[in-house]
């Protein structure tokens, strides 16, 4: 491709299937034709993988050359007559899908009750070890079953050879079941060649060839980074991810940002009940390549979905118990408190996983009603974006307004000698929530139930969309610091919604900017460390650090 | 207490024996346990499919679907089970029918065994059809045949018996004119419906047993109940079996996906014991 682009090449033409197609040196055919709209069956090549020509279903006959060539692995030349479809072709390729399917539970594929079957299991039936399409989490996107269309396939002619591998669930955040396997190599080339890890390779050899780590060890005591890529990339329900396999089809599919750290990959969130249910990169991964970190492709429905969250707005009522209220009652209240105090009395606890409107909500309220009294927490450390700040402003802070409180350790809240009242703003309880300074826990939103936008490393803004409903009354934290500031009534507060905070974020970079960002190999979320949240997160750190006395995302 | 005395995975069904002396002493073909795993697990309701009051064993086919059977599914041998209450629900009717004609697909090849036992006891003439994707997955079949004049099978590719399920057994032997006193079945409730509308035009008494969602398993939540002929019925103590012509199957399958949403949520933050974390604690 990059040759194609030096001026002296010039543009060379072939023939598919009668059609005078141009194309640039170094294509395959495959290429040429998908370029063309014109489709060709695959099944172990994928447009973001180099390929090897291991299943044969890309078969096309070239005029003048013997027999029929892979497409997907035979380069272009000029003047190149190529059939991709004939009578002869596809009973070929019929062939070479049932001895594939000789190797794949493939009953269903072919059964006369398939369809009102699928309807009655539908989704699949949560099965361990699957042996039919009734059963399969991959049903919906299977391309084993698409090429079964595609080819009119209503029968197989060999028996079926069930290769009766162990279930593999020693891992975490992973299933795998060999038995699906058709050895395509998808896999193990994205692993190899777009991510440069090789955690697996074809191991054994003739019937019992598999997939595997070396000396068949668990993945996470090997060089797994738990990216799933594999998954992603796997054509049939071989490879899963044990948390969000069973729902079926999403109800929607938004792609969004995610926030976890600095990076700020690309995800598409799949949500189904409202809930996020599963995040993966972008089907085709040539647009994104870059591997994904075990944080934000697998723990994120477990961290989001947990029933511990905050749903309500709770206020200290005089007599000191805690109740339940609504957002005009929680605000009225939060008001009441802080008009009692002076600017230089306030301070703001921000935090860095917020989106770029909550951050400069914050920090307007701090400039407001603060005295730009704001700082942030990173790794114990105390951190204030106004450089003339220091932890001295403490001692006479009587009220803080917190946006993370797990991370106020102890050590950090004895610094405040005179403090009288937190207000918090969270998604789940900490231990701060339960000190009877705290005055109101304000519940809010995490990053795939609003929207909004986020700077990250690269320095580009990103588009944060919101993907599932929160718990409860949780509202986005911009929208809970908007209602506090308005309610101050200061005329100075001047941000109202949405975009009114964009508009100044546009006028005021730099207050974005001053904000310290999450480095890649944290394993926080706003104060909370993710394995209290996600069992399987704590196995694959807890076994690292185990092995090799670190870990890595 | 209830421990587990032997294990084996026929292809996700899980045959377990457990020692229940009290069930083993009491229970009658047809009947069911509720088991539970743990004390979080689901109460799940199993036929059991054989017991020896000898030893107090009895035995189940489990069928993994979920985090409750899959906590099940990965028990071993010496492990107790939190609850295995039973013997529950109504006992099969055995007499002497004639010819009895059993088919059981899934979980259902252990399920109709005891029911085919007593049936030959009573001296009928019993016909076991059993289905099953590949030949490879019958099991408990040497048993079945000890019971059976005839047994007979059915698979979706066709490598044992006749291509497809025991609906298509039943129907061809009913167009051949083999006469058929009356039917049990167990199985999915798909399987059930399909061979219920098979013996329909025949008239042929015909008995399922149903597989709604259960808790108590003694008649008081409520939350097994069924339509049978226009009546509300509770799948625990007014079956398990019902009369398969007269069952309402679309609210009965209505009903049972009452719960997918919390049966798909509830494995983002399912952690089970796993080699890794074995490992970490130096157990492995």
């Amino acid at each position: 491709m990059e040759l194609a682009e030096k001026k002296d090449v010039v543009a060379k033409t072939m023939i598919i299937n009668g059609k005078t197609v141009s194309f640039s040196y170094g294509e395959t055919i495959l290429d040429v034709a998908r370029r063309s709209g014109i489709y060709i069956p695959t099944l172990c090549a994928r447009a973001d993988l180099p390929s090897t020509g291991s299943c044969r279903l890309c078969i096309v006959k070239v005029e003048g050359v013997r027999g029929y060539v892979t497409s997907c692995t035979t380069p272009a030349t000029p003047n190149m007559i190529v059939t991709t479809n004939s009578d002869e072709i596809e009973k070929l390729r019929r062939g070479i899908l049932e001895l594939i399917l000789s190797e794949h539970p493939s009953a269903c594929l072919v059964c006369p009750i398939r369809e009102t079957c699928e309807q009655f299991n539908a989704p699949s039936s949560k099965t361990g070890r699957v042996t039919g399409c009734n059963m399969c989490p991959n049903r919906n996107i299977c391309e084993l079953r698409q090429l079964v269309e595609y080819l009119g396939l209503k029968e197989i002619r060999y028996p079926f050879f069930y290769k009766d591998f162990p279930i593999e669930r020693d891992d975490p955040f992973m299933d795998r079941d060999y038995n699906l396997c058709i050895l395509c190599g998808r896999c193990i080339r994205i692993c190899e060649e777009n991510l440069g890890i090789s955690a697996i390779s074809f191991i054994r050899r003739g019937h019992d060839t598999k997939v595997g780590t070396s000396f068949e060890k668990l993945h996470v005591d090997g060089n797994c980074v738990f990216c799933m890529h594999c998954v992603d990339v796997c054509p049939t329900g071989a490879l899963s991810v044990r948390g969000s396999k069973w729902y079926g089809y999403p109800d929607s599919e938004t792609p969004t940002t995610c926030i976890l750290c600095e990076q700020g990959c690309e995800l598409v969130i799949d949500t189904k009940w409202n809930k996020v249910m599963g995040a993966h990169p972008v089907r085709d991964m040539s647009i994104g390549k870059r591997e994904y970190c075990v944080k934000g492709r697998c723990c994120l429905p477990t961290l989001f979905n947990n029933p511990d969250r905050l749903k309500y707005p709770a206020i200290r009522r005089d007599d000191g118990k805690i109740i339940y209220t609504d957002w005009d009652n929680a605000i009225k209240h939060v008001s009441d408190i802080l008009s009692n105090y002076s600017p230089t009395e306030i301070a703001v606890l921000s935090s860095r996983h917020l989106t770029d409107e909550s951050i400069y909500a914050l920090n307007e309220f701090a400039r407001i009603y603060a005295e730009s009294n704001i700082f942030y927490l990173a790794d114990d450390e105390i951190i204030f974006p106004n450089i003339e700040k220091s932890d001295e402003i403490f001692k006479d802070i009587k009220i803080l307004y917190v946006a993370e409180a797990n991370s106020l350790t102890n050590d950090t809240v004895e610094k405040f000698g005179a403090l009288e009242n937190i207000i918090i703003q969270d998604i789940y309880p900490s231990p701060l929530s339960t000190s009877n300074k705290v005055c109101a826990v304000l519940p809010a939103m995490v990053f795939t139930e609003m929207n909004g936008t986020k700077s990250c490393a690269d320095n580009r803004r990103k588009p944060v969309t919101k993907a599932a409903e929160p718990p409860g009354n949780a509202i986005p934290d911009w929208q809970i610091t908007v209602k506090i500031g308005n309610a101050l009534n200061s005329p100075d507060f001047k941000i109202k919604d949405f975009r009114s905070i964009q508009n100044h974020i546009q006028m005021h970079p730099w207050t974005i900017t001053a904000v310290p960002m999450v480095p890649k190999d944290a394993s926080t979320y706003r104060g909370f460390h993710i394995a209290d949240f996600v069992p399987d997160f704590k196995v694959f750190i807890e076994r690292r650090l185990q092995l090799k006395g670190e870990v890595h995302f | 207490m209830y421990e587990l005395i032997e294990k084996a995975e026929i292809f996700n069904v899980h045959k377990m024996v457990i020692k229940a002396p009290e069930i083993a002493h009491s229970i009658q073909a047809g009947q069911f346990v509720i088991i539970m795993g743990n004390e979080y697990s689901e109460r799940i309701p199993i036929t059991v499919s054989d017991w020896n009051t000898d030893t107090g064993a009895i035995t189940l086919y489990v069928l993994e679907l979920g985090i409750s059977t899959l906590e099940l599914a990965r028990m071993k041998v010496g492990d107790s089970l939190y609850v295995v209450t039973g013997p529950l629900g109504i006992p099969s009717e055995i007499k002497k029918y004639g010819t009895v004609a059993l088919g059981g697909g899934c979980y259902g090849i252990g399920g109709i065994y005891p029911i085919a036992k007593a049936c030959k006891e009573a001296g009928n003439k019993v016909i076991s059809i059993i289905e099953a994707r590949y030949s490879f997955m019958f099991y408990h079949e040497k048993e079945l045949h000890a019971v059976s004049d005839q047994v007979l099978y059915a698979t979706s590719d066709g490598s044992k018996g006749k291509k497809g399920k025991v609906e298509d057994v039943i129907r061809e032997m009913l167009e051949k004119g083999v006469k058929i006193d009356q039917a049990f079945f167990i199985g999915c409730t798909q399987m059930l419906e399909r061979c219920s509308e098979a013996t329909r035009p025949y008239a042929i008494p015909t008995k399922v047993a149903l597989n709604s969602i259960m808790l108590d398993g003694t008649g008081m939540c409520g939350a097994c109940r069924v339509s049978v002929g226009g009546e509300t019925k509770f799948a625990c103590v007014d079956g398990p079996e019902f009369d398969g012509h007269k069952v309402d199957w679309k609210e009965l399958n209505r009903r049972r996906s009452a719960y997918t949403e919390q049966e798909s949520v509830i494995y983002q933050s399912y952690s089970h014991e796993c080699m890794a974390e074995k490992k970490l604690r130096g157990e492995l």
